[in-house]
């Protein structure tokens, strides 16, 4: 018994590491329809035994076709043995000629049709030629209550996952712990230079507060839809869910239904990626997201107003923040909240950028710092996949990628007046298009103004624009890449080295600009005509005494609009 | 005729509902007991996944969750010893049904997972210095003994020994705080 404690303990301890159990719904529901791939070790390795899975090729009912053609074609055989009838008549086939069965018989003018056509069923049924008798491991019956085992368990069923209740019902302050990440402080606006380009119709914006609803009304536009995403929507109280079309304005009341993440548009600068199902609402103006199957991801960094997702009893409010919300399969009313960026709080509780935690109608649970493998998720890698999403979160993994700056409490950290502030190799190159966009979040430790920058690997192709960043805040800048090239858009970037020792930041953007002058005068053959490979990323100030700080910085493409 | 394949439609998107909700409640708790029995993390996803599915295709009906719980205990331990057996293994089933009973008895103690969890991190919090180090490195890289030993600049056994000492500090604390029936070293 104690040994066994002890493995209970060790699977605990992966889990307190951050190695929960995987969640496999997905998995097992797609699996429901097709055959186990034989690829699968533990399919193979059972395989042989007989008694893994009965094929979903209906084995019996092929038989007894094959069967009766066999005995159609013996009853055929023997009526035109020796005759010189042409053809077979289709009502030959009566019940006494397929009485005799003949061993060998001749073999039929033509064969019978089979019903079925030749066995063609899934590649790993085929070895079976028939379903083997269950192994020795007594299948469990269908049914549950007879069970021969000894665990018939009492109702109050300690089951471990799924137990809900919990006599400590406090909310828990974020541990601290050795964490790798530093939590980041609240963030500050966002700086969003995107154009949204013919992209879907923005959400009208929403007055600050509501008068009582009195019908529906709109919450959400699709942005986009994944491949095979199969969108569609219920009303309140209906029984069906309809397939969206068009440009649908998804309303509150409603719920919906996506087999593969769908992009939401919630107004005011707020997202929502989902899967599953998710019901809408509004409240106070401001969208209610419930968290019915899987999860949802919502990116309110920089946007007015704010989220609420919700699930049972159990609500959050998201402003200002990124965060992945996924139904807990094992609480009721649970969720498990991944903070990517920005800040969660519940009453007192906080959940910081970084940081995971589960959270039922008794506030945060087991919050632990996280930092990259939150981005791990299955939803935010669908919705990092969808966007070719690069990014580099500085958690001190770089090596040599990182040529400028320091890393420090999973940030980069860079002083002003140099060269570069900070600057590194993005941890894969990365084409630039149309919809290519650059988003970095970072503080300055003195008002100041500066260059962000994007390089191709020829070193001709640069992309940057010009901020101007308030001290002491998180702020969240973007722009879009190949309406930022040098040249174009009157700045050179600093790419040289200063050849005085104190040329001034003015004096600096002077020459930069006068070197942009002078490349255009060598013809646009040097430029880039975009969809060149970026492979760096820089910031650069001229302003000395300022320090600058990078959480993180991502190249994705927007999603297209529909 | 139509009518009548419409309604089977529905009943089966109802079935393949309330089985979606079976699964999302009960796939964690399988997955960890086919740990518990000895299975690694990818052996494990495979059986849970054919659990199911032979759930799936057994016509079950849900009764309680403490009887499905059971069942698909049941059914998860019966892949496995069809999988050992594949792989010319031969189990004793009376190990088997001991480790079962083992599971059966914690998990019947009362205590939620997370509960338990709960109490597991406030009895690590003592644990510090390279006991912390070598924990992080095992369960949160999956570094072996060796690969512990080496970032640790100690030796191998003295990882093995430092390691089963701290887990068995962390059974008796727990076992103080769960409440757990006093056991004998094995």
């Amino acid at each position: 018994m104690a040994r066994s404690r002890e493995r209970l303990i060790e699977l605990m301890l992966e889990e307190a590491h951050g190695n929960p159990p995987p969640d496999l719904s997905r998995r097992i529901m797609r699996s429901l329809d097709q055959p186990v791939p034989a690829s699968s070790p533990v399919a193979e390795a059972v395989q042989p035994r007989g008694a893994v899975l009965r094929p979903a090729f209906p084995w019996h009912w092929f038989a007894a076709a094959a069967a009766a053609a066999v005995l159609l074609g013996a009853g055929l055989a023997l009526v035109f043995s020796g005759k010189d009838t042409p053809a077979p008549q289709p009502e030959i086939a009566t019940p006494g000629t397929n009485v005799p069965v003949q061993p060998a018989p001749a073999p039929a003018p033509k064969p019978a049709p089979r019903p079925e056509p030749a066995p063609q069923p899934e590649p790993r049924v085929q070895p079976r030629p028939q379903p083997e008798p269950e192994t020795p491991q007594p299948e469990p019956r269908p049914v549950p209550q007879p069970q021969p085992e000894p665990e018939p368990e009492p109702q109050p069923a300690p089951r471990p996952p799924e137990e809900v209740e919990r006599p400590a019902p406090e909310p828990e302050a974020p541990k601290p712990g050795p964490t790798p990440e530093e939590p980041k402080p609240a963030p500050g606006p966002v700086v969003d230079d995107t154009p949204k380009g013919p992209a879907p119709q923005p959400v009208p914006e929403r007055p600050p507060t509501e008068a009582p609803r009195t019908g529906p009304v709109r919450v959400a536009l699709v942005m986009y839809q994944s491949a095979n995403a199969r969108l569609s929507y219920k009303e309140a109280g209906a029984a069906r869910f309809t397939e969206v079309k068009g440009d649908l304005e998804l309303m509150s009341g409603w719920t919906l239904s996506a087999r593969h993440p769908v992009l939401l548009d919630l107004g005011q600068g707020k997202r929502a990626w989902f899967e599953g199902e998710l019901g809408l609402d509004v409240v106070e103006g401001n969208p209610v997201l419930e968290v019915i199957k899987e999860g949802v991801f919502v990116d309110a960094l920089g946007a007015k107003g704010a989220i609420t997702i919700r699930r049972e009893g159990t609500s959050i409010e998201v402003s200002d923040a990124a965060v992945l919300a996924e139904r807990m399969s094992t609480v009721k009313d649970g969720l498990e909240i991944s903070c990517l960026d920005g800040e969660v709080v519940w009453g007192e509780s906080r959940l910081n950028a970084g940081q995971g935690a589960t959270i039922s109608g008794r506030g945060f649970k087991r919050t632990k710092a996280e930092g990259a493998r939150l981005r791990e998720k299955t939803l935010f890698k669908d919705w990092a996949r969808a966007q070719n999403l690069v990014r580099e979160d500085f958690d001190g993994r770089m090596g040599e990628r990182l040529y400028a700056g320091e890393i420090e409490n999973g940030v980069v950290i860079g002083p002003g007046g140099r060269e570069v502030s900070v600057g590194c190799y993005l941890p894969q190159p990365r084409e630039a298009g149309e919809r290519t966009y650059v988003r970095v979040r970072m503080r300055v430790t003195a008002h100041t103004g500066l260059y962000v920058q994007v390089i191709g690997d020829d070193g001709k192709a640069r992309y940057g624009k010009e901020f101007l960043v308030p001290a002491g805040q998180w702020v969240t800048l973007k722009f879009p890449v190949l309406a930022n090239r040098e040249g174009d858009n009157g700045m050179r970037g600093v790419q040289k080295p200063p050849e005085k020792p104190e040329p001034g930041a003015k004096d600096a953007r002077e020459k930069d600009a006068k070197d942009a002058r002078e490349k255009d005068a060598r013809g646009n053959a040097e430029k880039s005509e975009g969809n060149g490979l970026l492979v760096k990323f820089q910031v650069l100030t001229k302003v000395k005494g300022t320090q600058i700080e990078i959480d993180w910085v991502e190249i994705g493409d927007e999603l297209p609009g529909k | 005729m139509a009518h009548s394949r419409q309604v089977m439609t529905v009943a089966a998107l109802d079935k393949r509902v309330d089985f979606e909700a079976l699964v999302h409640t009960h796939q964690a708790g399988v997955w960890r007991y086919l740990r518990f029995l000895g299975c690694s993390r990818s052996e494990a996803e495979d059986l849970t996944q054919e659990t199911f599915l032979a759930v799936w295709k057994s016509g079950f009906e849900q009764y309680s969750d403490a009887a499905t719980a059971a069942y698909l205990r049941t059914t998860a331990r019966s892949r496995f010893l069809m999988m050992l057996r594949a792989r010319g293994r031969r189990p004793k089933e009376s190990d088997l049904a001991e480790i079962d009973a083992d599971w059966l008895a914690m998990t019947q103690e009362g205590e939620a997972w997370d509960e338990r969890m709960d109490v597991l991190q406030k009895c690590m919090q003592p644990v510090t210095g390279k006991a912390r180090e070598a924990l992080d490195l095992c369960y949160r890289l999956g570094l072996t003994q060796a690969e512990i030993a080496d970032r640790l600049e100690m030796k191998p056994e003295g990882v093995k020994t430092l390691l089963r000492r701290v887990i068995e500090k962390l059974r008796q604390c727990m076992e103080a705080k769960l409440k757990w029936p006093a056991q004998e070293n094995a």
